[in-house]
């Protein structure tokens, strides 16, 4: 018996192994364009020194699922999306530990001797007053006014309606203002 | 301070602060382990998981078979009908 000469075995391990090798490609593809901007992305949501992780993690549950991906150009906003969702559990996991002080926490997020460095006080500012605000809302800041998506995009990335992305940015923006004002008249 | 002032300072401050921030150089190839260690962990429980359920079937199966051979038939209790003969 000759060989069928549409063997779909070229890289030895069948229909299978084509496709893991396909899939590999496109996710590395994905990896080179995008993995710096999430771990930024997660860094400015909060997730400090576990941003690698969790975007590492995001990337895996794209893996994990790219032959249910309908289009490969939803991919990006499906990883912004998982990104946000862990960065949010990681946040509501270290406030329920921060209630137990016998249990050692992580300190603040910023405050690294680079970005004690290079930003400048009004920056520190700005970016410590985000810190402060509730989780929602400096999502709906940070996707909107650092990656610059559309209200859309961002209701997409945080599993919300247009509308709530509306209220937590006018609200996000709203206790902002409120704390850097309070802060400059403290200073004064 | 107005709106525009505020997502003017937002944007850059968090432009300042996003540029802080480096990434691992091996992020990728510790990534990549690690997909590749989960696919696999994935595959083999599946693999595991289906081995058990066809075990537990067989298992049913020829415990059912063994029970039934004392029983009388149920479907076909009657004698077989006498075939006329052929001319």
């Amino acid at each position: 018996m000759t060989t069928d000469s549409c063997d779909p075995d070229p890289l030895g391990g069948g229909w299978a192994g084509l496709r893991d090798v396909e899939r590999e490609a496109a996710v590395t593809a994905l990896f080179d364009r995008h993995h710096g901007e999430l771990v930024r992305m997660a860094v400015l949501l909060g997730a400090a020194a576990d941003a690698e992780d969790i975007v590492a993690e995001a990337f895996y549950e794209l893996y994990r699922r790219w032959p249910r991906l309908r289009d490969p150009a939803a991919a990006p906003g499906y990883l912004r999306s998982v990104v946000c969702n862990l960065t949010r559990m990681r946040i509501r996991h270290l406030q329920v530990v921060r209630r137990h002080p016998e249990v050692d926490t992580p300190g603040p997020p910023i405050g690294s001797a680079e970005q004690e460095v290079v930003l400048r006080e009004d920056q520190r500012e700005v970016v410590l007053a985000l810190q402060q605000l509730p989780v929602r809302q400096r999502q709906a800041l940070v996707l909107r006014y650092w990656l610059d998506l559309k209200e859309a995009e961002v209701a997409a990335a945080m599993g919300i309606s247009c509308g709530a992305v509306k209220a937590h940015t006018s609200r996000g923006m709203a206790a902002l203002n409120r704390a850097l004002s309070a802060r400059q008249r403290a200073d004064r | 301070m107005n709106e525009t002032d505020l997502a003017e300072r937002l944007r850059d401050s968090l432009g300042a602060f996003a540029g802080t921030v480096r990434t691992s150089p091996d992020a990728y190839e510790r990534a990549l382990r690690e997909w590749r260690r989960r696919d696999r962990r994935r595959r083999l429980v599946a693999v595991v998981i289906a081995a058990l359920v066809v075990a537990a079937a067989d298992g049913v199966g020829l415990w059912a078979l063994n029970h039934a051979g004392s029983r009388p038939p149920v479907v076909f209790d009657a004698p077989p009908p006498a075939v006329a003969p052929g001319p």
